[in-house]
């Protein structure tokens, strides 16, 4: 998000905020959800994706919706007006293609509309008929709808997948597919949104209800200030405060606050790091270990005001409409260890990855009492599937696997380290000055391994990125 | 309560984190504090459904959802009626 997008969600969100009917201020949110992703989402080399993209999303939203989170036992036509609010500015999206104001909410003019039109009536259709749908067996519908998204998420993420995806979306599209790149696949948000959606879709395969409303879901799934960046909220959560239950008044002094800090660490403070911080282009120009190390230094401080400066954006934004969403980082990087860095960094994802991936994995294989797997095992296949996931989650390529199994390897020698120390740690406790020292040589060795892992996660050669430890260790090499 | 709070005290202590002489009190925070770790915390809750027959699921293990052995003893009273 840039600054004047911010500027304008902003003001969109202090004027909603300033209505204190509930339902009618859940409607606006609802339409400002459904403008929003279309605006925000980039311009896209591919033609009219900048208009498909968020249409795909919407529609993914509302048929994730309509299988999961809808109570069978209402007609569909219960939630007309709600599904109303939705389509409909979709479809003034697509009419503004005939109005001077074209790039109004797109950022190239919509599509033409004998496509636009059938596809946002086919949606309506497919919406109509999920309701015959609902009635039978949907065990198998949930599996292909988790597979659908995470196949996207793969296909987004993976370069050699996404050019090929950008090379089949101009053949149809009538481009030049010689000029297909893998980075032509920008689809604003679908990380966070396929992971919110894929929240309800297995919850509900496990048998867990949650209805709501077609509004409250389209917000959740798409509320503007956390579609770029997050965090990750959950749907119960997130559905307490869209079902009239906003904070009792907006919290004025606390939301703006939020936003001077974030616009102030992430426009200020992470921008002015940058010119100095390691970065792709830069890293082979450092000529001696101390620029190598305040590069280094820089780039762990920049990545941390740049991201927890987008979350005070969005939480800030979020409250000028009564909405808390959930706080993202708690000082990372003042914990004394790897575990609780991992507790405090973007926290709603490692706790949607802990929900969904590692407590599962784990409880599996603790429970399996005939054969039992040795702790350590257990700690090991736990750590490394869970932080592996966690790499990929940026991009499906060499570095980020790497920077996964660093912080893997960190974690599972943390956890052994820990529970065969514990006794001799909880001795220490008592001797409060010795224990003092050990914190803080324990938080130093724990920046330092986080700062080290940055490493793999910027450069995307492992070349690359050894020749860069090299230098932080013995300095150029001739 | 009182008799799941002192069950609580004294699984936690000798089953999930096996420190018998550690001391633990029902307001500690077990989460927050990192005196039960990721790993551990499914433990926890193996441990609860076994002796309580309560399920806790994947995604209530956080402390979001309980902290401190109160809380889970209120959880685990509520959902065993």
């Amino acid at each position: 998000m840039f600054l004047l997008d911010i500027v304008i969600l902003l003001a969109a969100f202090f004027i909603i905020g300033l209505i204190r009917n509930p339902k009618l201020r859940t409607a606006l949110i609802t339409v400002a959800s459904v403008l929003f992703v279309f605006y925000l989402q980039p311009l896209v080399p591919i033609r009219n994706f900048d208009y498909w993209f968020p249409f795909l999303t919407l529609s993914f939203t509302l048929l994730t919706w309509a299988f999961c989170a809808r109570d069978p036992d209402l007609p569909i036509q219960a939630n007309r007006d709600e599904l109303a609010l939705i389509l409909f500015p979709m479809l003034i999206v697509a009419l503004s293609r005939h109005t001077p104001f074209n790039t109004l909410f797109t950022a190239s003019r919509p599509p033409a509309l004998w496509l636009s039109l059938p596809a946002i009536a086919f949606l309506f259709i497919l919406l109509t008929g999920s309701v015959q749908l609902l009635k039978k067996n949907l065990t198998v519908l949930y599996s292909v709808l988790i597979t659908l998204l995470i196949s996207l998420l793969v296909i987004i993420k993976m370069p050699c997948l996404a050019l090929k995806a950008s090379e089949f979306l101009r053949s149809i599209s009538g481009q030049q597919i010689d000029s297909a790149l893998a980075s032509d696949i920008r689809w604003l948000g679908y990380s966070y949104i396929a992971f919110r959606l894929l929240s309800v879709v297995i919850d509900r395969k496990k048998g867990r209800k949650l209805f709501v409303s077609p509004g409250q879901f389209v917000s959740y799934v798409c509320f503007p200030p956390a579609l770029a960046a997050g965090p990750i909220d959950r749907l119960d959560r997130f559905a307490k405060s869209l079902a009239g239950n906003f904070l009792a008044s907006i919290p004025y002094d606390d939301a703006f606050q939020r936003l001077a800090i974030g616009a102030f660490k992430k426009f200020i403070l992470a921008d002015g790091l940058a010119f100095i911080a390691l970065s792709q282009q830069n890293h082979a120009q450092f000529q001696s270990s101390c620029w190598t190390w305040s590069a280094l230094i820089a780039y762990s401080l920049q990545i941390y005001f740049d991201f927890s400066g987008y979350t005070d954006i969005a939480i800030g934004l979020g409250l000028l409409v009564g909405i808390r969403l959930p706080e993202n980082f708690n000082h990372p990087y003042l914990k004394p260890d790897i575990a609780r860095f991992w507790n405090n960094w973007h926290m709603t994802l490692t706790q949607w990855i802990r929900s969904y991936v590692f407590n599962p994995l784990t409880r599996k294989l603790r429970s399996n009492k005939q054969r039992p797997l040795p702790q350590w095992l257990i700690v090991l296949l736990a750590q490394f599937v869970t932080m592996g996931l966690i790499g990929a989650w940026h991009g499906v390529t060499f570095n980020f696997l790497i920077w996964g199994a660093w912080h893997a390897f960190g974690l599972f020698i943390h956890q052994l380290y820990n529970d065969r120390m514990k006794d001799r740690l909880l001795a220490l406790q008592q001797r409060p000055q010795i224990y003092q020292l050990y914190l803080l040589l324990s938080w130093l060795l724990t920046f330092l391994f986080v700062a080290l892992g940055w490493v793999w996660f910027v450069l995307a050669e492992p070349g690359d990125a050894m020749a860069f430890y090299r230098m932080l260790l013995m300095g150029r090499i001739p | 309560m009182l008799d799941i709070e002192e069950v609580l005290i004294d699984k936690i202590k000798n089953d999930v984190l096996d420190q018998p002489g550690r001391k633990l009190s029902s307001s500690d925070s077990l989460i927050r504090s990192g005196l039960i770790d990721s790993f551990h915390l499914v433990d926890l809750a193996l441990m609860i459904e076994e002796v309580f027959h309560v399920k806790l699921e994947d995604w209530e293990l956080n402390a979001d959802y309980f902290d401190t052995i109160e809380d889970l003893a209120v959880l685990i009273k509520t959902r065993s009626n």
